[in-house]
């Protein structure tokens, strides 16, 4: 059998940034080839090159035996390659028909054929065994439905490569079913589909060859079945597990943070947990569950509507982050080029900010001297690659990004940490030196809770998780019942907590 | 990811592309003078020269407020009707006072009152720019027209006149009389101006309240979440900046020794233009007091130098307007460089 998409010696290199060397795939009909590595190690450079947003440096695509060259989106699209981001591009205010034929509307002489393109698009979800009317308003339906509608408009297009990106990222359990099945549908027609996923358990359940990409190259394809969770974890970060995660053993100390019942309308409701003196307390939860809100909350970015926060059994009122850093609590937000950096000013200046007051000399005068020391001494302890601390920080890769904010914590002296994301954007090696940093923050006695929603991280570094879903805390999970099966259950369906 | 280019090679290109860009101004203008010095030989000489820092006093006055507000990433447009306002009440206050009042007395109640009239004005730009979250252009649109319809009622439409010789010592008086410059040399002007740029200089490059301007001008989210009440450091920054002008409407009646309710008109213009042409960027975050002194100098010495090459004036305003002009293009073409 002829593989119906090949990548062939691909290479591209930006200005100043190698994304991807010498990557040779094939892909073949029918078949559900899983595309997996961390963030950054170049799957959505491969994609669009396979898509035609990018050309390659060098190397080429081949289709159905023939070297192609796209000059462009549309005309990889006219081809039979077609991509479902995460981000779904539906036109809310068109209808399903519509959207299923945008871009390829049929013509009856010069006018639409709306009779045509009704009855095809019902055909099609018909086809797909969906309950969608093809004259809906796109509108009205569901971001699990818009997927269907998208699936509906790949297969209108009589795709023969269909590329989806992280396509459970926002559905519950037997929505990612619903989905399987149409995956299925489309094998059995011979689809090509390219699956790009962190949830193990997904490529394991529907994948028929893994694909692992690092640092810009492919490191290996295995045959699903014939491999393991931890053997394509082992390849996507490049050394043993266990050191990736620079686990240390740290016992679980005093509590330091107690929330009791935190309520914000349309956000969060009846939020209570407690986090203890050396131990790092993952957060789960599907994007949109109301953890960063928590967080912020809890920081005093926002305020609460009801509920107490204790912090090392006082009870304290925050009136704004000032207070919270008074307390001792650091918040490395989720979006650090927006909240987290003053990308114009210098490494230095970012790291000492929240500190500046408590260090000033007579009259307010900011104190050079220890701010020099200081800053030069955290990058040094941190390991930030850096010619000096007067660098400007936008210029610094994420990976040391992080640390920097990490660092501006550490001398504001902080011994609770929230951490949202923290090591979203940044590659495979930077993430196993944050993760050797957090374990030796809490091994020192400090607390840490962090956000997350990459799987394999949230169950590789945290002691404890709590799963929110839509608002509340739908259960809790130790270390050693900690899977993603059962993260993803809370996250998706129910609680383990007795309901109310 | 892949290999990226060295943070260190980016770091040394970056130091050299900033030191050239931000120092351009400087070249221009040394540049500047010595055409003017060309043009006629007379611009070099001393008495020139210091005329020259008298007749940048109260621009400088006005930017050196600026300077915090456009930092802040705001903009102040009232300054140039607050300082006349200022200059106005000032007037009138110091008409009631006898003519042998002490010019200590004298310059205390100046001062005072035009200090008063700014924090009056600050406070309540400030009030409603970071209360109520009225955008700065409008905010102090308002306060313009209200500064300057404050000063036809007080003073009445006509020039507040009839002041001590004392109300002058500020503006216009020199020390050191000699036997060659019986007037003096050192302008009086020149000497407080500068003592409150080496003040406001200092207060925003070294001290934390200076860098909580920087880092609320940066990123405001970040500055809030770094503990920074950034609401407090707006109303203050807008406190300075009115009185700043107010000071330099003060010293700018002081100087013509009346009280005009239609003076300063348009100073607002050349007070933003100087500290943009310094190197204070519009978008916020960066820039300094020194800088605009050096964009004051810059527009000064246009003005000085066309003047004595005998240069129609009307030809100033246009030449002013396209450096300003250009100085805004360099300034946003460097945000799309790092964009």
């Amino acid at each position: 059998m002829e593989p119906t998409l090949q990548a062939v010696n691909i290479t591209k290199i930006f200005p100043g940034v190698r994304a991807l060397t010498d990557i040779s795939l094939d892909f073949y009909p029918g078949e559900v080839h899983a595309l997996i590595g961390e963030n950054g190690a170049g799957k959505s450079t491969l994609i669009k090159i396979l898509s035609g947003v990018y050309t390659p440096s060098e190397g080429h695509v081949v289709l159905d035996g023939n070297k192609i060259d796209f000059k462009s989106p549309h005309d990889a699209i006219l081809k039979g390659i077609a991509v479902i981001h995460q981000e779904l591009s539906i036109a809310n205010d068109l209808t399903v028909a519509e959207n299923i034929f945008l871009g390829m509307e049929p013509q009856k002489g010069t006018l639409l054929d709306r009779k045509l393109m009704n009855q095809t698009s019902q055909d099609i979800l018909d086809f797909m065994k969906v309950s969608i009317k093809a004259t809906a308003l796109a509108r009205d339906l569901t971001a699990a439905q818009h997927q269907m509608v998208e699936i509906a408009r790949v297969i209108n297009r009589k795709a023969k490569v269909v590329i989806m990106d992280e396509p459970t990222s926002s559905l519950s359990k037997h929505e990612i079913t619903a989905l399987f099945e149409q995956i299925n549908n489309l094998r059995r027609n011979n689809v090509t589909i390219i699956y790009i996923s962190h949830r193990m358990a997904e490529i394991f359940e529907m994948c028929d060859r893994a694909t692992v990409l690092r640092d810009g190259q492919k490191i290996i394809t295995f045959m699903v079945k014939d491999t393991s969770e931890s053997e394509l974890v082992a390849n996507m970060v490049g050394r043993k597990i266990g050191d990736y995660y620079n686990r240390q053993v740290h016992t679980r100390g005093k509590e330091m943070l107690r929330v009791e019942g935190l309520n914000r309308k349309g956000e969060f409701s009846d939020v209570s947990f407690a986090a203890y003196q050396g131990e790092i307390l993952g957060f789960s939860g599907l994007v949109g569950a109301g953890r960063t809100e928590v967080m912020e909350t809890i920081f005093a970015a926002r305020k609460a509507e009801s509920g107490k926060v204790f912090v090392n059994g006082k009870e304290v009122r925050f009136r704004g982050p000032k207070d919270a850093i008074e307390n001792k609590i650091g918040l490395v937000t989720e979006d650090r080029r927006r909240t987290g950096l003053m990308l114009k000013a210098t490494i230095k200046k970012n790291m000492v900010l929240p500190s500046l007051t408590k260090n000033m000399l007579k009259l307010g005068f900011v104190n050079r001297k220890w701010e020099d020391k200081t800053a030069s001494e955290m990058v040094k302890k941190l390991n930030v690659k850096t010619p000096s601390t007067e660098t400007v920080i936008g210029n610094l890769s994420g990976g040391n990004q992080q640390k920097v904010i990490l660092a501006k914590w550490l001398i504001a002296d902080s011994d609770i940490l929230i951490l949202d994301e923290p090591t979203r954007g940044i590659d495979v090696n930077a993430k196993s030196e944050f993760y050797a940093l957090m374990n030796d923050f809490v091994a020192k006695g400090g607390c840490i809770i962090m956000v997350s929603s990459e799987m394999p991280e949230i169950i590789g570094i945290s002691d404890r998780v709590l799963v929110m879903r839509e608002g509340r805390i739908s259960g809790e999970l130790r270390a050693d019942e900690l899977s993603e099966q059962r993260i993803i259950e809370l996250a998706s369906i129910g609680s383990n907590k007795d309901e109310a | 990811m892949g290999t990226f280019l060295s943070a260190a090679r980016a770091g040394r290109a970056e130091k050299i592309q900033s030191f050239a860009k931000r120092n351009i101004i400087v070249i221009v203008l040394i540049i500047l003078s010595i055409g003017f010095a060309i043009g006629n030989p007379a611009f070099l000489k001393a008495t020139n020269l210091i005329n020259l820092t008298t007749q940048m006093a109260i621009n400088a006055m006005l930017s050196i407020g600026l300077t915090y507000v456009i930092i802040l990433g705001g903009i102040d447009i009232s300054v140039g009707a607050v300082g006349a306002l200022a200059g106005v009440i000032t007037a009138l206050v110091c008409r009631t006072l006898p003519e042998s009042t002490p010019l200590g007395l004298v310059i205390l109640t100046q001062l005072s009152v035009g200090i008063l009239v700014g924090i009056l004005f600050g406070s309540f730009i400030g009030i409603i720019i970071s209360k109520f979250k009225v955008v700065p252009m409008i905010a102090t649109l308002a306060a313009m027209t209200i500064a300057r319809g404050l000063c036809y009622i007080f003073s009445g439409g006509s020039s507040v006149s009839g002041l001590s010789s004392n109300y002058s010592w500020l503006g216009a008086n020199r020390l050191f009389k000699t036997e060659g410059k019986p007037t003096g040399w050192l302008p009086v002007i020149t000497i407080v101006v500068v003592l409150f740029v080496i003040v406001m200089h200092m207060l925003l490059s070294k001290t934390v309240f200076g860098r909580h301007v920087y880092a609320t001008g940066s990123n405001i989210n970040v500055a809030h979440l770094s503990g920074i009440n950034t609401n407090r450091v707006t109303f203050i920054s807008h406190v300075l900046c009115s009185v700043m002008a107010s000071v330099g409407g003060v010293l700018s009646s002081s100087k013509l020794q009346n009280g005009q309710p239609g003076a300063m008109d348009g100073y607002e213009m050349y007070a933003i233009a100087a500290t943009v042409l310094g190197g204070t960027s519009l978008t916020g975050g960066s820039g300094s007091v020194a800088r605009a002194m050096i964009g004051c100098a810059v527009i000064a010495v246009i003005n000085n130098g066309m003047n004595l090459m005998h240069i129609n004036s009307y030809w100033q305003k246009a030449v002013i307007g396209f450096i300003i002009l250009l100085a805004v293009i360099l300034d946003m073409s460097q945000k799309k460089k790092k964009a």
